[in-house]
């Protein structure tokens, strides 16, 4: 199936990922084909794996051409447990990365802050500094609106449980 | 003892070389403060074994069931079915949380579904999943998926997920450097900085 968007589509997408492992490839295609999904609204990627691997960038690119959801509007870039520092995310890396994905599918930039308390406010404080510096350099001019930061009022205190909550 | 009515989250830790949880012959002091806990909403569990509970699973958990919305279990053992049967245990589940490993699989087995399902319209998060085997038996469980939030650190079931909650899914968290993360990674090119 060929889906089109842009200046982008599977197939070149799929170009590129053709020269990834097999095994790989056809796992993502087989189990992460969102086309049939009606009620999708948000696409929420950790920030940990905003990295410097082409292969993330690729594999994101190819689920977000199979979105076909009218109400999809956002992805959610999620920062958990420790503060942004922990990520080893640098303002360049993190927008040069949501550009490539807002290249094959528009969307809001949405920044989850599920971080220690102790951690919150210097982590937002930082992040609004990466965006307004982005934003100076017109490096955000491609988002439909500017990003917002929000927080998981569910994520607190950090503890040997925090990994088991439902 | 009062104040066990108030709590509403209750995680049981324990490891498999020091399990403490199901004690293997009722103990009427744990079941007096398991009683106590009536207000139970979230659900932890680390490394049960489902086929030790199982016996002792409605006298121990059953007054869970008016109050508890979210079951969390870590690594636990048993059977594709045992797992089901827990689940029924608990008719106002709506999140689930299973993470398994690969020292740890819940095994296929034939045994009928439970009939008793939970709704399960909450969020559902999976890691370290083998096929699709149980989440096929859980939809059968449960008359079809509807949940609304995933958390998919596994691309096993993926596939059957999404076509399952296709009219329900709202919110999709997935982990893309946890699928090329080893030595794959290594073999993949680094986006020019």
């Amino acid at each position: 199936m060929l889906v089109q968007w842009g200046n982008f589509s599977t197939v070149s997408v799929l170009a590129r990922l053709t020269h990834q492992p097999t095994g790989i490839r056809e796992n993502l295609l087989r189990n992460l084909d969102l086309s049939k999904s009606r009620s999708l609204r948000s696409l929420e990627i950790p920030a940990k794996s905003v990295s410097v691997y082409s292969f993330v960038l690729l594999t994101l690119k190819v689920i977000l051409l199979t979105i076909r959801s009218p109400v999809f509007s956002e992805v959610v870039i999620v920062l958990e447990g420790g503060s942004i520092d922990e990520t080893c995310l640098s303002q360049r890396t993190l927008f040069r990365f949501v550009q490539g994905m807002h290249d094959v599918k528009p969307f809001r930039l949405v920044f989850c802050l599920e971080i220690w308390e102790g951690d919150r406010d210097e982590t937002a404080e930082l992040l609004r500094r990466y965006i307004d510096a982005e934003a100076a350099k017109g490096g955000l001019d491609f988002l439909p609106s500017p990003p917002t930061i929000v927080f998981n009022t569910r994520a607190t205190r950090g503890s040997k449980w925090e990994g088991l909550r439902a | 003892m009062r104040l066990l009515p108030l709590i509403k989250r209750l995680q049981i830790a324990q490891s498999h070389d020091d399990p403490w949880f199901p004690p293997m012959i009722p103990n009427a002091q744990t079941l007096v403060y398991f009683s106590a806990l009536a207000n139970v909403r979230e659900l932890g569990f680390d490394e049960v074994d489902l086929s030790a509970l199982a016996p002792q699973a409605q006298q121990y958990l059953g007054h869970f069931a008016p109050t508890l919305q979210s079951l969390a279990l870590r690594k636990p053992r048993g059977t594709h079915s045992q797992l089901l049967r827990f689940l029924g245990l608990f008719p106002n589940l709506d999140d689930f949380k299973l993470l398994c490993s690969h020292e740890h699989k819940l095994k296929p087995d034939q045994t009928p579904v439970p009939q008793s399902a939970p709704p399960l319209r909450g969020r559902l998060t999976l890691g370290q999943l083998d096929g699709d085997g149980l989440l096929r038996a859980l939809s059968e469980m449960c008359g079809g998926l509807r949940f609304r939030h995933m958390d998919l650190s596994t691309m096993e079931g993926g596939r059957f997920l999404l076509d399952a909650c296709a009219e329900t899914l709202e919110t999709l968290r997935i982990y893309p450097v946890c699928w090329s993360s080893g030595e794959i990674s290594q073999r993949f090119q680094f986006l020019p900085v």
